[in-house]
């Protein structure tokens, strides 16, 4: 009789703790969190792009767009280029991060942003 | 008594966890919700980054190809304007990505300078004064992945490629009146290129000097026939050298050729 009640107690406390693990609400609030993120990453971008101009972004030597690029980063956003195998930075592992690419004939750039605080 | 505890613990904890799973439950349901939430976001954004940047690709698109005509030709004066504006109303560009689809129309401008907030095609947005004037209409539509959210505009936006065609033209058709006018009021001693050649070239480098004032580039071709009377067939040709465009650096050239029956004698 006691095994029984300890087999039920164990099945329920079971079932419990695993309902509890699969409700876990961080995981969905993690989600909204990186989408929302992202959403304004690439609100960063485009803002970027239209200050810029696409004249420029297509024209502008790598060295000099990750220059430019430089001066939209701040403690907060980071903006960073990869003009045909160039980086001027790379996010941090496991960061949010918008990209926007552009293809000039044969020439391909990607604008990239990232929170500088990381994930 | 033992039993009966056991029974007790037993409810006790159905009634802790019970408790715990609901409110984790109303937990989750919140936290789904602002998922779902953070994804329309996430979709509005995507739809509307995604409408500015194809908007001015497409746009940029279609200045690359009104630059391409306009250097890969020479133009009579009296019609440029006209063909180019010809052409300028035949370019249209359509554009998807990421469920936008933008469809662009250009079209001669107005003429009049107004500023404009397409600046993602900047040096080119804007009308500018005595330059290439266009109107340029934008008109996207959309449907997000999960068809939550759709996304329909329409502008209107003024560019212009820097471009000094009025100025050319009128020079241009000055500078042929002008050389028509000198052939035309002197009398030549001989029909030849001799004397008839020392006089245009006085007027080739003035009209010359005030191209260059004017940013512009001139030179007169001439061809002396004297099979038949004596007539002198030239072209004044202007050109714009230094034009930026969306594709870089190009040149714009307007001719205009007459030929003038010239007196010789006397």
């Amino acid at each position: 009789m006691r095994f029984f009640d300890l087999a039920v107690a164990g099945v329920i406390s079971i079932t419990a703790v695993a309902l509890l693990i699969a409700w876990n609400p961080q995981a969905p609030d993690v989600a909204a969190r990186r989408n929302l993120d992202e959403a304004h990453l690439r609100d960063f971008v485009t803002g970027a792009v239209e200050t810029i101009g696409l004249v420029r972004i297509a024209e502008d030597s790598p060295g000099d767009l990750c220059t430019l690029l430089g001066s939209f980063s701040n403690s907060t956003v980071t903006f960073s280029a990869n003009v045909e195998g160039f980086n001027c930075g790379a996010p941090p592992a496991g960061a949010a991060v918008a990209e926007i690419e552009f293809a000039f004939g044969p020439k391909v750039v990607v604008l990239e942003s990232w929170f500088a605080a990381g994930p | 008594m033992v039993r009966r505890r056991a029974i007790g613990a037993t409810v006790a904890a159905i009634l802790v966890f019970s408790t715990l799973m609901l409110t984790n439950l109303t937990l989750l349901t919140g936290a789904a919700q602002r998922e779902r939430l953070s994804l329309t976001a996430d979709s509005e954004s995507l739809l509307t980054d995604t409408a500015v940047v194809i908007g001015g690709t497409a746009g940029l698109g279609l200045l690359d190809d009104l630059q391409s005509y306009i250097s890969s030709r020479s133009f009579q004066c009296p019609s440029a304007v006209q063909d180019i504006d010809n052409y300028t109303a035949t370019l249209t560009a359509t554009r998807s990505q990421d469920g936008v689809t933008v469809d662009e129309l250009l079209s001669p401008g107005g003429g009049q300078t107004e500023p404009d907030n397409f600046t993602i095609l900047k040096p080119f947005n804007g009308s500018s004064p005595g330059e290439i004037d266009l109107a340029l209409q934008v008109r996207w539509s959309g449907m997000s992945a999960l068809k939550d959210v759709s996304y329909s505009k329409t502008e209107s936006h003024h560019l212009h490629l820097p471009v000094m065609l009025s100025q050319m033209v009128a020079f241009c058709e000055s500078s042929v009146e002008e050389v028509g006018s000198l052939l035309k009021g002197q009398v030549f001693a001989y029909c030849d290129s001799s004397k008839i050649g020392p006089p245009l070239a006085v007027l080739d480098s003035i009209l010359q000097g005030q191209a260059s004032a004017r940013g512009l580039s001139y030179y007169l071709d001439y061809n002396v026939d004297n099979s038949d009377g004596c007539r002198v067939a030239f072209a004044c040709v202007v050109e714009q050298l230094d034009a930026v465009g969306p594709a870089g650096a190009f040149s714009v050239r307007l001719g205009q050729g007459e030929t003038v029956a010239v007196r010789v004698g006397g």
